[in-house]
């Protein structure tokens, strides 16, 4: 009888966890996370007229920007830490793939 | 049989406690199992998202040949329009990010709005797209005039495409929430077009800066 009184507390406590996991930021974080995209947007384009530092600026930039999404807008800050390493895996392979054929080209 | 029923309701008294702990344990099961099935679901759709994220890189890669190879197309291209553009897709990640904190909010108007705007941007980036492959044409850029023409309407094309379907699935979710069918326990179906929106919106980011900036 024991087992059925503590199952529900159980799984009441996994239901909070589950909760404070899932827990996301307020309309004011996601406003300022829209005006630092915008911001980088224009800096991006301001970049892309600058000589020789333009390339490790742009990719920089980039990957700011999309990292900003995926971990905002895309909720995987607050997410299971596999769902970062299922998405991150791709993208770190696809990162080396565009790296090592460029060269490769010219 | 009149005193079995009789006899039947204090039987059933103290069957209570047991009856309401298998209500409450089925219950729990089904709440557990569907959130099981939320989180399997959720684990598949980052499972395409991240497959996504390979065929991307290779048109990308792609391009990237094709504009090394031949660079004097790029001068043609339209990067302040294209940089409008790009706005207007981190704008509407916004927007889709916001008609989930409506959802979860149990304000299902804010989230109605937010999906309705987020189709006007959707739309708008579309036009703006189409415009710009209109100019690009009249300049002679074309899918079969060369390695470039082909590389840039392949890669940009079929980000379109998933625009599109970013387009659809966002009507399919405004009728649903039109209809009642998203709660502020339930709205996966929000959630998970979402993510797909999002994703479009990364793949922009890349493309705008590998195609028109670099």
């Amino acid at each position: 009888m024991s087992e059925p009184k503590h199952a529900p507390a159980a799984l009441t406590a996994k239901a909070e966890t589950h909760a404070q996991a899932h827990q996301h930021p307020g309309e004011g974080t996601y406003v300022n996370i829209l005006i630092i995209l915008a911001g980088l947007t224009l800096l991006e384009v301001i970049a892309a007229y600058l000589p020789v530092i333009r390339y490790p600026l742009l990719i920089g930039i980039s990957f700011s920007k999309a990292w900003l999404v995926i971990r905002f807008y895309m909720h995987l800050r607050y997410e299971k830490p596999l769902l970062t390493l299922v998405f991150l895996f791709p993208l770190i392979a696809a990162t080396i793939i565009t790296v090592v054929i460029t060269p490769l080209v010219r | 049989m009149q005193q079995e029923t009789v006899l039947t309701p204090p039987a059933t008294v103290t069957d209570v406690p047991e009856a309401a702990h298998h209500v409450e344990h089925a219950e729990a099961a089904h709440h557990e199992a569907g959130t099981h099935s939320v989180a399997n679901s959720k684990l598949a759709m980052w499972l395409f998202l991240a497959s996504e994220v390979m065929f991307f890189t290779v048109l990308i890669g792609a391009y990237v040949i094709a504009r090394t190879l031949h660079p004097e197309e790029h001068a043609l291209l339209n990067i302040p329009l294209t940089s409008v553009n790009s706005f207007i897709l981190l704008l509407s990640s916004f927007t889709v990010v916001r008609s989930l904190a409506g959802i979860q909010a149990g304000d299902v108007t804010k989230l109605q709005r937010s999906i309705m705007m987020t189709i006007i941007l959707g739309f708008v980036f579309f036009a703006i797209m189409m415009y710009e492959y209109s100019h690009l044409s009249h300049e002679g850029v074309t899918l079969s005039s060369g390695p470039f023409g082909m590389a840039f309407y392949t890669l940009t094309g079929f980000h379109g495409a998933h625009v599109m379907i970013g387009l659809i699935w966002a009507m399919y979710v405004f009728w649903q929430a039109f209809n009642g069918r998203y709660t502020k326990e339930s709205h996966w179906g929000v959630e998970f077009w979402g993510l797909y929106w999002h994703f479009v919106d990364v793949v922009w980011i890349f493309i705008f800066t590998v195609v028109y900036l670099l």
